[in-house]
């Protein structure tokens, strides 16, 4: 078999759907649906993630053992049963957290040469 | 699964019913295997997206969706099925225990070898056999004693059209071929010849004795081909009369006394009990050297490229397709 890649950092950097889904996931588990609209209230409706996109990233970060289905299934009162849910591995929270920190980095150059406040002039949505 | 989800689904507006419906049609641009792993949950996430899109704005809220869904469809279907074909590509990878080096290149090569010894084999057997005849003849010029204009011009006379068309007319050559070669049909006179031309190969044996002084008579070997052994040797003996006859004829045709040119058959032509083409035995030859050249060749070609596509793969990072 192929080896796995355990080196967060060699993951890096990330697309902005693997990085919104793994943000959406480090608060806990959540569900196809709900990983959406954690995703376009983070992002004020900027990043609108369709059923494609976000279910082939899930695929291929399934495959990468950055997010894994998580076996408990809450009360079918509450949820649909049928309804899959994912959560971060542990291999998945370290590259979250180093793109983040990646990004930190970024955004402190910016500050550093004054750049960031011309980039809020920026407007309109993003899609992913 | 996706017909579970489909008939589970809670009462709705028309509209995004016939969404949902639309879109569970629309997953087969999907290759199988991801439709068979997350349909059911695509079409699950459409149908909440869709709600939200109508509860928002209504019809122009869904239509702004379905917008921004085929432009998803689209881009993600293109994207899986690019994957589906790195990930086959990326199965060498899986294979990499069983693939060694050497045992592989001696199975490509012999599959290889094989292949084109076959179709040397198969060439061989299904051209058509052609057998060869020879006459051998002795020309001299007793009067002069030099035969150093013979060898130069009697191979010329004897593939002369003067000479074969007696050959044509008197073996009745048109009408043979005629029935051969043309549904019976008496073919022309000069394509009789032309035909008999290309089957007609003439050699000087021997001009010179061994300190190098011209021979006052010189052998000369007359050959024809022909894919009937028959026909080969009738053909032979043939240009050997219409020759002897021409020479005899043009020269001295009443006076046999004065003869300039003197033409003795040494050996008539028979039929030949094997064919010269195809070379059997060089064939086997040539398609085996082919064969283990080409297979050599070839195994270290796809040897190469499996160790290309085994690096590529250990090289590619999932996370950056997505």
């Amino acid at each position: 078999m192929p080896r796995t890649e355990t080196n967060p950092q060699n993951f890096l950097p990330l697309t902005p759907a693997v990085f919104h889904i793994l943000l959406a996931l480090a608060d806990g588990e959540r569900h196809g649906y709900a990983i959406m609209q954690e995703v376009a209230q983070s992002t004020e409706g900027q990043i609108k993630m369709g059923p494609g996109t976000l279910y082939g990233t899930i695929k291929r970060l399934l495959a990468a053992k950055l997010v894994e289905e998580s076996e408990e299934r809450p009360d079918p009162n509450l949820d649909d049963e049928r309804r899959r849910y994912y959560k971060l591995t542990g291999l998945g929270r370290g590259v979250v957290e180093a793109e983040a920190e990646r990004l930190a980095a970024l955004v402190k150059l910016a500050q550093g040469k004054r750049l960031i406040g011309k980039a809020a002039h920026v407007a309109g949505g993003l899609d992913v | 699964m996706l017909q579970e989800v489909w008939m589970s689904r809670q009462p709705e507006s028309k509209a995004v019913e016939h969404s949902c419906r639309l879109y569970r049609r629309l997953l087969f641009v999907y290759p199988k295997a991801h439709r068979e792993e997350y349909g059911a949950a695509m079409l699950q996430l459409f149908r909440d997206q869709c709600r939200d899109a109508w509860a928002a704005t209504f019809s122009r809220g869904l239509i702004s969706f379905w917008l921004h869904a085929m432009a998803d469809l689209l881009k993600t279907s293109i994207l899986e099925h690019v994957s589906n074909l790195n990930r086959n590509r990326f199965m060498f990878t899986l294979f990499r225990p069983t693939i060694k080096p050497l045992p592989a290149f001696f199975g490509i090569g012999a599959v290889v070898f094989l292949a084109v010894f076959s179709v040397c084999m198969l060439i061989t057997f299904i051209y058509p056999e052609a057998y060869a005849s020879t006459a051998t003849i002795l020309i001299g010029s007793p009067s002069t004693g030099d035969s150093s204009d013979l060898v130069r011009n009697e191979p010329l006379v004897i593939t002369s059209s003067a000479v074969l068309e007696k050959t044509v007319q008197a073996m009745d050559l048109r009408d043979v071929w005629g029935k051969k070669y043309n549904n019976g049909v008496p073919i022309n006179a000069s394509d009789a010849v032309a035909l008999l031309k290309a089957r007609l190969e003439v050699s000087v044996v021997a001009g010179h004795d061994a300190s190098g002084r011209a021979l006052s008579e010189i052998p000369l070997r007359i050959r024809t081909f022909s894919d009937n052994p028959e026909e080969a040797a009738r053909l032979a003996n043939g240009v050997v009369d219409a020759y002897r006859d021409f020479r005899m004829k043009e020269y001295h045709p009443a006076d046999t006394a004065s003869i300039l040119m003197k033409v003795t058959v040494l050996d008539r032509a028979i039929p030949a009990y094997r064919p010269v083409r195809p070379n059997k035995p060089l064939n086997m030859v040539i398609g085996a050297l082919a064969g283990i050249l080409l297979g050599s060749i070839i195994a270290s070609i796809v040897l190469g490229i499996v160790a290309a596509i085994r690096k590529k793969s250990n090289a590619a990072r999932i996370p950056q397709n997505a």
